[in-house]
Formats: structure tokens, C-alpha cells, sequence
């Protein structure tokens, strides 16, 4: 009887583990109805701002293949979380691109969608979609292009309620900093206090990129941290300084809501929706968020203001949003009808109809639920400028760019802008300008360690700030 | 008398054969309860550890196969990186902080709360355990609002006219900090506090009685009575204390972020940085010089808690092995 015992005790002690270990595998095959035909597919979702438009588009392609159920899923933390499922071998079908291509690449995570994108497909997207280690790799498809490259370029959003409040027309949008200065002030004073001119955030990444974008005015030949006419990487220049300097001006004037230094775009969307802002600096897909979030419709648009009312730029293509599907996907014929479906469906549902941006594919139907949608469209398309990618010529570039990237303590600038217009750095210049010597000092230690990659990859003599780098300018390089 | 003697030993030998049995069943048994713990302590903890290790001695995103092989490299340049060093004295402020007014706050509070005399005890000692079992992320994102540039507190300062404008609390380096320090105090004020009631309430209630007799008061019982008894308890405390300050990461998080310009980053705040969540931020998830870090943040934990046991245990342990010496000395004479 006691060995026995012993023996069903150790038995199911070897059950518990084993059952632990084990993979559900039974969902995929039978969901929670009992449907025993319904395959049921994974989606994550990082984009707040895509909610709506998947949450549609699923649903109407359910209705069309009540065979296939999608479950979405949204990633707050979506770079942890997909890093931590790939390590578990438990990748979901599909997901918004996460995780550099290479990384994915190097591990085989993610699987080739040249079966779905033909060149025909391929032909029917913006240009500047398919680029190396964002869309593409060695030429083959690996993502299902969302979003244009012609978009994220910040723009000014003003609210119509302060402007009639305080009796301002459009004429009064300023251009300048000389000219917005003065206009927050007249806003500070006819309102009293109550009204702020502009209300801004603090993630570090934002800060980097309002005075990347304002800093083109000044020293356009830097779109972003590269000078592709001297081939090195810059991110100390005369624009990005005084930009910084330009955004503590406000805050310490009073021309600035105090709360700017420590809130996130969401809050600052909110804030700015109530009124008490006349300004609000951000990307393409705010129009959405305040229509949708806020019920905010009174609002229009303009380009950021810059030093001397100059012209500004954002490099097009600077992010691959796309869904990436998983190698491991035991569903790929479903996960193929579904995109299969999106491609037709998709950019018009999640894009067009819901205002949340600006779609890859070309001549897309549809209704923008606002009627601001065409004026983002077109700043847009004259803002968000392709520039050279690198990678396109010299496909090594992918590798040393990861090694260049490890040796640096901070990615960027926008962490030190932050501490400037919070009054934790006092020296702007010699701080980003020591940033700028460690790029450079990491760059030329990498091209050491890379004999397949020059400097010279680097300088696109062909190239001229403002003009958009095409696959002609390439060729005449190759 | 031979027989009788013959069948005594071989019962005594058939008792210990039984008792040896007994003993070995107790221990399969005790070896089978224990078996689940120690297979997840290898699965969840030992492993993870000595892996930790392993990863530290490599260039590594976490995905893939290990094959850059850069030996001490990343503890090189751990060495030499301003951030991680900024990391670890933030840390170091944000221990001796909560340490400090946490167990210093949590003794008070007990001494109060064990008076006799005081009504509603149970209803204090709940009040003041409250926070420790609050989750500490959504503690972070309340008071980030409380003291935000127009958060409560500011608002009602500048109400009674104590200040002109608001204070920035979040996003001056230095007030952060202390901000931090106040909050990861008061979370962890309620569980210090009932450390310390075990140990006021394991006094025996003589010693008190003797000492009003003597005529001794308030101050004077706490002085030569209370505080030397509860010095072994006091030593565990502090310890404790001492090693949950490094675990801010959750208060961190949610409170700056590590902000402004890395200003408030703690050490487990920079590991999950670098391990995690570096691309959309600029930069790379390097998982080996994470692993790297956390190594160096597990000998952190071990020196401290090493240096403050030898500080509190040592003259202990020296005492007890001298009281040894001594009954062996009775013994001997």
C-alpha cells in the first residue's frame, strides 16, 4: 500500500511537470464556442491609434470567412513582450512590426510574404515602401507595408475655439519663433493666464525628433543623425541646438504649459482638446486621436514654426510600419487569406476611415471621418522627404549599423534636450556636441571592425536637402 | 538468563533495523515534498543566475544563437559608462534612504502603536499596512499626479501661499530623488512596522514592570530596556530593508522613468532599459551587457548584505562561540 502511494505521489509529481511544460495546442483546433472548424489567428497590436480601424477590418473579414477567427491583442510594452515570446518559441501569427528585421531575420522568425506581394502588389504602394531591413531583405517582402513612408513629419495643430476666443484668424498662424513668441504672448495676455500658446510632452524620442525637424531650417544638410555629405554621424549641429534652445525660451517665458516637462503625448492631446492650449506639436496621427479620443473636431494644421520661417523636413521612411507574420505560423494559409483580404481592404478601413494617418498603398478609397484628414495629407506629402538609405547600396550596412548602435551609451539626443528644458543641463552645446564625438568616435571604431563598409557608404554626393532621394539617384550610384 | 539475553539483543536490533527504515521513509518523504520547490528554484532561479552569467561574457540582443564571444568587454564598458555609474549612486541614495526613514519611521510607529494604553490599535496597524499591499505601478502613476507641476500638493501650497509657483517635484533631479525616497519609505513603512511590533511584543512584560519599579520613564525604559532588546530583531530589519531598496525598479518606472536625461535611473531601471526596451528609444537591446549589469548589481546586493551582516552578526556570532569557550572551560575544570 505505502509503495503504492509512493508510486502515484512520484506519478503525479512527473504529470504536474510535464503538464507544465506542455503547449496548448488544443486553441487553435477548438475555440472557446466549441466551433471545432474555426481557426482562431493572433494579432498584437502596438499602435493605439490602429484600434479602431483593426477592430473594423476584423470584423468585416470575419463576416466574409466565419472559418477564421482573429483575436487581437495590444502591446503597451511591445518590444518586451515580443522579445520575450520569441524566446519562448511562441510568437503570435502576426504582429505590428517590432524587433529590427535583421534581428528577426537572423533567428528565421519571420516568414517571406513575396507570395502575396508580386511586383504588380509592390507597384500599387507609395514609393520609398520596400527599403532593406524595414520592408524588405535581400529583395524579398517581410512586411505588409500600413502606414506611408511619407509620413510621422511633425506638424502644428491649433484649436479654433482659443483662436475665435481671443478673436485670432488663420492669418495669424505664425511661421517664425519671433512670430509665435509674440503670438503667445498676446495669447497669454487677452487670455488672462487661462490659455497656454503651445502645450508640448516630455518622452525623449519626441524631443529628438521637434528639434531634428526644426533644426533642418537652420542646417538642412543633417536630416536626422547622419551628414550624407561628409558620410559621418551628426547629431551636434547649429539647428538642433538652437531648436532646444528655442523650446526652453517658451517654457521659461511662460509661453509653455508647465506640465510639458512631465506628461506624454496622450495628456498633451487632452490638454490641448480642452482648451487649454492654442497649439499642439505633433505627428500625422493626432487628427484621429482627437476626433475619436477627445471629441475634439474644432482644429486645423500647419507646419511647425521654424527660426526664420523656413522650411523644415522629416525623413520619409524613418519607421517600417508593417504586420509581420510568424515562420512558426501553423496557420499560413488562413493568415495568407486574411492579408490577402487586408491588402484590398486595409488601408482604406484602418487608415482612410478612421483618420489615423496616412495609408502605404496608393489611390485607397474610403471616407476620413474629418475633414482636416486631406490638409495632414497634403503637409504630409510636402514634410516627410525620402532621404538616402545606406543599407539600399551596401547591404552590410544592416550588421555594421547594430554593431555602430551598441557601442553608444544613449541613442540619441533627446534624453539631453530633456534634461535642458528641465533645467537639469545647463550646457546644451557641449553636452550634445559630446554625444555627437562619442557617435563619431563608435562609428569610425566600427568601420575598423568592418572592412566590408566605408565611410564612403556613407556620402551620397547626389543627394541635396529637400529633394527627394529616388530609386533613380540610387541607380546612379550603383 | 542466556536465552533471555540473546532474544533482548535481537530485539534492540530489530528496533533499530525498524527505526533506520522510519528514518529512511521520512526522508523519501521529506525529499518528495521538496522536490517541486527545488526543481522550480533550479528552473526559475539557479538557472537564470548562471546564465545571467553566461550572456554577460557576450554581444547578445537576447534573440539568436550566442556566437560573439567578447569576454570581459561589456563589464569594461559597464565600468567606464557614466550612466551606469549615475544608476548606481541613484540606487545607493534611494537604499540608505528608504532604509533611514523607512525602519527609523516603522520603529516610531510601533513603539506608538504597542502602547497599552492606545484604543483602536488594530484599526492604525491596518491603516498603516495598507500601502504594502497596494501595487506599487499604481502607487507610482498616483502620485506622479499628486505631485505634478499642477498636481494636489503644489496646488495646495500655492492655496496657502507657501510658494509663489509650483515646484517642479518630478523633473528636479535632486527632489525626485527624495520624492522617491518618501514614497518607497511609506510603501514599505507597514511591513517594517510589524517586524518591529514581533519584536517589541517579544519583550518580556517583566522587564517593563521592574523598570517603572525602579522608577525609570519613558525615555529611560526605551534607552535601557526597549532598544538593546530589540537590536538582534533591528539587525534583520535593516538587512531586509536594505536589499528590498534595491528592487525600486516598479516605483521607478512608473514615477519618472528614470527621467530627466537618466537623472533618476536606478540600477534595475538601466538592466531592464538595456535588456528590453532600447529600440524605440534610439538605441539597442544588448542583452549581454544587461546580463552584465545585473551581475554586477547581484554582487552589489551580496557586498552589502556581506558588509552589514559582518557589521551586526559578527560581534554576535563572536560572543556566542566566546560563551562556547567558556561552558567548555566549566566542563573541563
Amino acid at each position: 500500500m505505502k509503495k503504492f502511494s509512493l508510486l502515484f505521489v512520484l506519478m503525479m509529481t512527473v504529470v504536474f511537470i510535464l503538464g507544465a511544460c506542455s503547449d496548448d495546442e488544443s486553441v487553435d483546433s477548438e475555440n472557446e464556442n466549441g466551433d471545432e472548424d474555426v481557426v482562431t489567428l493572433s494579432l498584437w497590436n502596438r499602435y493605439s491609434e490602429l484600434r479602431g480601424g483593426f477592430a473594423q477590418l476584423i470584423k468585416d473579414f470575419e463576416a466574409e470567412h466565419p472559418g477564421i477567427r482573429i483575436e487581437t491583442q495590444d502591446t503597451p510594452e511591445a518590444e518586451t513582450q515580443l522579445r520575450t515570446a520569441l524566446s519562448e518559441g511562441n510568437l503570435p501569427d502576426m504582429w505590428t512590426n517590432i524587433v529590427d528585421l535583421s534581428e528577426l531575420m537572423e533567428v528565421d522568425a519571420v516568414k517571406n510574404l513575396d507570395e502575396i506581394f508580386t511586383e504588380d502588389v509592390k507597384a500599387q504602394f507609395q514609393d520609398g515602401t520596400w527599403y532593406e531591413n524595414g520592408t524588405t531583405a535581400d529583395g524579398s517582402v517581410y512586411g505588409f507595408p500600413l502606414a506611408a513612408p511619407q509620413s510621422k513629419a511633425m506638424i502644428m495643430y491649433y484649436n479654433k475655439d482659443v483662436f475665435d476666443m481671443l478673436g485670432l484668424t488663420e492669418d495669424d498662424i505664425p511661421a517664425s519663433w519671433e512670430e509665435f513668441k509674440a503670438l503667445g504672448q498676446t495669447i497669454v495676455d487677452e487670455s488672462n493666464g487661462s490659455v497656454y500658446p503651445i502645450v508640448w510632452n516630455n518622452p525623449g524620442w519626441a524631443n529628438e525628433q521637434l528639434v531634428s525637424m526644426m533644426g533642418t531650417a537652420i542646417t538642412p544638410e543633417v536630416p536626422w543623425q547622419e551628414n550624407y555629405k561628409e558620410g559621418v554621424p551628426q547629431v551636434y549641429t547649429e539647428g538642433k541646438i538652437e531648436s532646444a534652445e528655442f523650446i526652453k525660451e517658451l517654457l521659461d517665458e511662460g509661453l509653455m504649459s508647465p506640465e510639458s516637462v512631465e506628461i506624454g503625448l496622450g495628456e498633451a492631446e487632452a490638454l490641448f482638446a480642452v482648451g487649454q492650449s492654442a497649439f499642439l506639436w505633433s505627428g500625422d496621427w493626432v487628427g484621429r486621436q482627437l476626433v475619436v479620443e477627445t471629441e475634439f473636431e474644432n482644429w486645423g494644421v500647419a507646419p511647425l514654426p521654424t527660426k526664420d520661417g523656413n522650411p523644415y523636413y522629416y525623413h520619409a521612411g524613418s519607421e517600417a510600419t508593417s504586420i509581420r507574420v510568424s515562420n512558426d505560423t501553423e496557420h499560413w494559409e488562413e493568415v495568407k487569406t486574411f492579408l490577402e483580404y487586408a491588402l484590398e481592404h486595409l488601408h482604406e478601413t484602418v487608415y482612410v476611415n478612421t483618420g489615423a494617418g496616412l495609408p502605404a498603398k496608393e489611390d485607397v478609397g474610403g471616407e476620413p471621418p474629418f475633414e482636416q484628414y486631406n490638409d495632414i495629407l497634403e503637409l504630409e506629402s510636402q514634410l516627410a522627404i525620402p532621404v538616402p538609405k545606406p543599407a539600399e547600396l551596401n547591404p552590410d550596412i544592416v550588421e555594421f549599423n547594430r554593431a555602430y548602435r551598441n557601442k553608444l551609451e544613449v541613442g540619441g539626443i533627446g534624453d539631453a534636450v530633456v534634461g535642458y528644458i528641465t533645467g537639469n543641463i545647463d550646457d546644451i552645446d557641449s553636452e550634445i556636441e559630446q554625444i555627437d564625438h562619442d557617435m563619431k568616435d563608435a562609428f569610425m571604431e566600427t568601420l575598423d571592425e568592418f572592412p566590408e563598409v566605408s565611410q564612403d557608404d556613407y556620402i551620397y554626393p547626389n543627394w541635396e536637402p529637400f529633394e527627394p532621394y529616388t530609386v533613380e539617384k540610387y541607380d546612379e550610384l550603383r | 538468563m542466556a536465552n533471555n539475553l540473546e532474544l533482548s539483543q535481537k530485539s534492540t536490533s530489530k528496533d533499530t533495523s525498524n527505526l533506520k527504515t522510519l528514518q529512511k521513509r521520512k526522508a523519501i518523504w521529506a525529499y518528495i515534498f521538496l522536490a517541486p520547490q527545488i526543481i522550480v528554484f533550479f528552473i526559475f532561479s539557479a538557472y537564470p543566475i548562471v546564465m545571467s552569467y553566461v550572456y554577460s561574457f557576450y554581444e547578445w540582443s537576447g534573440i539568436g544563437p550566442l556566437n560573439d564571444f567578447i569576454g570581459l568587454a561589456n563589464y569594461q564598458q559597464l565600468l567606464t559608462s557614466e550612466r551606469f555609474w549615475n544608476s548606481a549612486l541613484v540606487s545607493i541614495y534611494y537604499i540608505l534612504g528608504t532604509t533611514v526613514l523607512g525602519v527609523g519611521g516603522a520603529l516610531i510607529l510601533a513603539i506608538i502603536l504597542n502602547d497599552q494604553k492606545l484604543k483602536s490599535k488594530g484599526f492604525y496597524r491596518a491603516i498603516y499596512f495598507l500601502p504594502v499591499v497596494t501595487t506599487t505601478a499604481i502607487v507610482g502613476i498616483i502620485i506622479g499626479s499628486i505631485f505634478g507641476i499642477n498636481g494636489f500638493f503644489n496646488q495646495l501650497l500655492v492655496d496657502f501661499n507657501i510658494i509663489d509657483k509650483p515646484i517642479p517635484w518630478l523633473t528636479d533631479p535632486v527632489l525626485a530623488v527624495i520624492i522617491l525616497i518618501v514614497i518607497g519609505s511609506w510603501k514599505g513603512l507597514g511591513i517594517n512596522m510589524v517586524y518591529w511590533l514581533a519584536g517589541l511584543q517579544s519583550i518580556p512584560n517583566e522587564l517593563y514592570e521592574s523598570a517603572q519599579l525602579d522608577g525609570a520613564g519613558f525615555w529611560a525604559t526605551l534607552r535601557h530596556v526597549t532598544l538593546p532588546l530589540l537590536k538582534p530583531i533591528a539587525a534583520v530589519i535593516i538587512l531586509l530593508s536594505l536589499v528590498s531598496g534595491i528592487n525600486a525598479f516598479d516605483l521607478v518606472k512608473t514615477l519618472t522613468n528614470g527621467g530627466p536625461n537618466f537623472a533618476t535611473e536606478t540600477m534595475d531601471l538601466f538592466i531592464y532599459n538595456y535588456a528590453f526596451s532600447s529600440q524605440l528609444g534610439g538605441g539597442q537591446v544588448r542583452m549581454g551587457y544587461a546580463s552584465a549589469a545585473g551581475v554586477l548589481l547581484g554582487l552589489f546586493t551580496f557586498v552589502i548584505s556581506m558588509v552589514f551582516g559582518a557589521a551586526s552578526f559578527g560581534k554576535q556570532i563572536i560572543k556566542l562561540k566566546g560563551n562556547k569557550k567558556k561552558k567548555g572551560g566549566v566542563k573541563a575544570l
